[in-house]
């Protein structure tokens, strides 16, 4: 289905048709109800979305406030009489001559059979029967409910077949057309963050401009699938189940028809123009505020018709964050590309629990230097490659430490070559500041020890097993491109067997633990 | 030993872990410092002792270390000596002293006799380390050496006509008493009394009186002090017996010469440092502890000409 969905909205997308835009006589019923059958979970924003999709079409689609009726949270009879009468209203516009539209929406329960409206139920067939029999030229019936998907099925009506219609030839300004936000047997899911459902909050995007992908500055009513489709599928990826909207349409005559015009801001509506291609999250006034959309604009003109007042726009990118503070003016454009912005890691997102990413990965290359951990040894140089995750509780890291550093006994006689291989695990907790991350924490590390002796002196090398545990301090300062300069220090001490030495000879064994000093310094790349 | 208390216990208890833990993330081989110079070839010990003309301070460094003679027997001054790298070590005044030698001598510090055959021979030399070098410099004042006292080091084993204490001497590292007798030197009274007898006298083991030595002597000093005495057989023995194995030291004029126990190799010796087989004597002497006299400031010889010294 998915390869036909692709086809036809490709299509859709190339191929130059006539647009319509809804006539001045459109009709919207929009029914919400958070509250289903018997056993069924009460539902948050179903309610919520019925308000939203009115709102968008009377903002951006232009309909009249006088003909959106909004039944929220009402019984099958209140419903099937508000369509009853809207159908009469139409009915007697139609007479007049008028080129008439209906645009039904539902938002909550239902089953593969019926709408479930607080413990009643509306046949879908009914419901079905009541647009599809409606004297409005277009009629468009959209559900956005659980195994709504069903509903494209009824009467042989097949979602496959839907797409076998030839949209150059037939996407029309009359017939029905229905946009289910799930396929049968699918759950339609809402979101707290998004405050409605998955489903409508895309389509209500599209209609805001993100579906715009010819760039005329007006949405389609496959512009307006399309992109809800996509975003839908993305949103619900991100959760234990998938949700593909499904739509069938049976329209007659040549051209699109056009869902709103976010162009054509008026009133106390203005745009946001927005950057790059990424998916963008848009908050009202602040960090943290309501989510107002999270739209992946499509096409190259990507605006999006807001009303005036002051969001939060978070760019998402695949490798940083911006962040932008924008107020859109009645009338106006603000232009994200003209405007300041703070850039946010990944791995400062994840800190703080504000990015979509669990985790970070991060390649660390530190060269460092080490106090003496035997008698005559001074500072030694130190190589040290990690990899490591950060988390928001959190970050650890499996760090590998090379080091080997030449050296003489006291008589000057007997060179010797320490080398040592640690392989040990970091923990750390990151403060992030404006400018500069700051790190604190613990590791531990197993160390493998070689000495060997280029002398013609009776000795042997000797190989030893021990371990390190050290405090760690460090700051990181983002330099760009996921690299970041790295500095690192703290005290570290060591256990290992080491020889008790009289006049020069080895007169016994003792556990050495040695404290000394670890600094280091250099890059850490985060994925 | 001291009693244990309940609180030390309920401590060494908590700690087990911890020691436990300890052993197990410290295990292999011990790694070493710069303390760690090898494992020693030879070690000597001895005493740095004895009156210095030298205006040292109280608390003045000495510095001991291993001097070897490039001429064989016949230097004769310590600017004939070569210093071996490595063997200087420093303490304050008279004392003990030990020093390990973990080199063995180099090229620069063999004797090679007329038939090829190579030997090391030194002294224990003691000098003011005024620039704390580890080594002598020229400037720098020597206050001793061990005089009475003799190392030799021979990479492979003497014969008799190359061994500078006219003996055979194997392989490897000796200490021994000075003086030698120098090569061509006239011979001494005539030969030993030959020591074939079973006389019962325990030769060579301490002793407080004579009657603890079974007929033989308990002798308190031979040519040097004798730690806990040694017991001996007088020449002539008063019973005629010579113990078999033992050997004839001649105390010079006026002086008893006595039998003592003879020996090829100090494993034969039943008494401990500084007992020793003696390279020179070929008997079990306490000359493994080498004194060095800070009172003479100018180097006796190695050999002596004339009759065998005693």
């Amino acid at each position: 289905m998915r390869a036909w969905l692709a086809i036809a909205v490709g299509a859709a997308l190339v191929l130059p048709l006539t647009v319509r835009a809804l006539p001045d006589e459109t009709w919207v019923l929009a029914i919400g109800h958070n509250v289903g059958a018997q056993g069924e979970v009460g539902l948050l924003y179903a309610e919520q979305d019925a308000r939203a999709i009115a709102g968008a079409l009377r903002e951006h689609g232009r309909v009249s406030s006088r003909r959106t009726t909004l039944v929220l949270g009402e019984d099958a009879v209140s419903v099937r009489g508000a369509l009853q009468d809207v159908n009469a209203k139409i009915r007697a516009r139609a007479g007049e001559g008028k080129h008439t539209a209906l645009i039904v929406f539902y938002s909550g329960h239902a089953d593969a059979n019926a709408l479930h409206l607080g413990g009643t139920e509306l046949p879908l067939e009914e419901l079905k029967a009541l647009v599809e029999g409606s004297a409005a030229g277009v009629r468009v019936l959209i559900i956005d409910s659980c195994r709504s998907g069903s509903v494209t099925r009824v009467k042989g009506v097949q979602a496959a077949e839907s797409f076998r219609i030839d949209l150059q030839d037939s996407i029309a300004t009359e017939g029905l057309a229905i946009i289910t936000s799930s396929s049968a047997g699918e759950a339609s899911q809402e979101s707290d963050q998004l405050q409605g459902s998955f489903f409508t909050h895309h389509f209500v995007n599209a209609l805001r401009g993100a579906a715009d992908s010819d760039d005329d500055g007006k949405v389609t009513l496959s512009e307006a699938y399309s992109y809800s489709y996509s975003q839908t599928l993305r949103s619900s990826g991100q959760t234990v189940a998938l949700q593909h909207p499904t739509y069938s349409w049976d329209l007659k005559g040549r051209g699109d028809l056009v869902l709103s015009a976010p162009a054509d801001a008026q009133g106390s509506t203005g745009r946001l123009r927005l950057a790059e291609p990424a998916i963008y999250l848009i908050t009202a006034e602040r960090e943290g505020g309501a989510v107002v959309a999270e739209v992946s604009p499509q096409g190259t003109r990507r605006e999006l018709a807001l009303r005036a007042g002051d969001y939060f726009v978070q760019q998402r990118n695949p490798s940083e964050f911006r962040e932008y503070q924008v107020r859109v003016a009645a009338g106006g454009v603000a232009d994200l590309s003209t405007l300041p912005f703070q850039t946010v890691r990944y791995d400062r997102l994840v800190r703080r629990r504000g990015g979509p990413a669990e985790h970070v990965h991060s390649f660390t290359l530190l060269a460092a230097g080490r106090g003496p951990m035997l008698r005559g040894q001074g500072a030694t140089p130190q190589l040290l490659l990690g990899w490591g995750m950060d988390f928001d509780w959190g970050s650890f890291s499996l760090r590998m430490r090379g080091m080997s550093a030449g050296a003489t006994s006291a008589d000057g006689l007997l060179p010797r070559r320490h080398s040592e291989l640690g392989i040990g695990l970091a923990l750390q907790r990151f403060v992030d500041l404006r400018h500069l991350s700051l790190a604190f924490g613990l590791y531990a590390e197993g160390v493998g020890h070689r000495q060997s002796f280029d002398t013609q002196r009776l000795v042997t090398g000797r190989r030893a097993w021990g371990a390190g545990f050290g405090g760690l301090l460090a700051a990181e300062r983002h330099l760009g491109a996921g690299f970041a300069l790295r500095l690192e220090g703290g005290p570290v001490a060591g256990i290992f067997k080491r020889a008790v030495i009289d006049r020069g000879a080895e007169a016994g064994t003792e556990i050495a633990t040695p404290l000394t000093w670890w600094a280091a310094g250099g890059l850490v790349w985060r994925q | 030993m001291a009693p244990v208390n309940g609180t030390a216990v309920k401590r060494g208890r908590r700690l087990a872990p911890v020691c436990l833990a300890m052993g197990v993330l410290a295990c292999g081989e011990t790694l070493v410092d710069s303390d760690y110079s090898g494992t020693p070839l030879f070690t000597l010990q001895g005493v740095v002792g004895g009156p210095t003309e030298a205006p040292l301070e109280p608390g003045t460094l000495v510095t001991t270390a291993m001097f070897w003679s490039p001429q064989g027997l016949t230097a004769r001054r310590y600017d004939e000596l070569v210093e071996q790298l490595g063997t200087a070590s420093a303490a304050p005044g008279p004392r003990p002293y030990f020093m390990n030698l973990f080199d063995e001598p180099g090229p620069q510090h063999l004797f090679t006799t007329p038939s090829g055959a190579r030997y090391a021979i030194g002294r224990v030399v003691a000098y003011l380390d005024a620039n704390r070098n580890g080594r002598l410099d020229p400037p720098e004042l020597i206050l001793g050496a061990s005089q009475g006292f003799a190392v030799l080091y021979a990479p492979q084993d003497l014969a008799a006509g190359d061994s500078p204490t006219g003996k055979p001497l194997r392989a490897g590292w000796q200490s021994f008493m000075l003086p030698l007798s120098c090569p061509g030197s006239t011979s001494g009274p005539g030969p030993a009394p030959v020591a074939d007898g079973d006389c019962g006298v325990p030769l060579g083991e301490p002793c407080d009186t004579d009657a603890d030595c079974n007929g033989g002597v308990c002798l308190a000093e031979l040519l040097i002090p004798l730690p806990h005495r040694m017991c001996a057989i007088s020449e002539p023995p008063p019973n005629g017996c010579r113990q078999r194995g033992s050997v004839l030291i001649r105390r010079g004029p006026g002086r008893e010469d006595v039998w003592i126990q003879g020996c090829q190799s100090s494993s034969e010796c039943t008494r401990g440092y500084p007992y020793q087989c003696d390279a020179r004597l070929l008997a079990c002497f306490p000359s493994a502890e080498v004194q060095v006299n800070l009172n003479e400031t100018s180097m006796r010889p190695f050999c002596v000409s004339g009759p065998p010294p005693p």
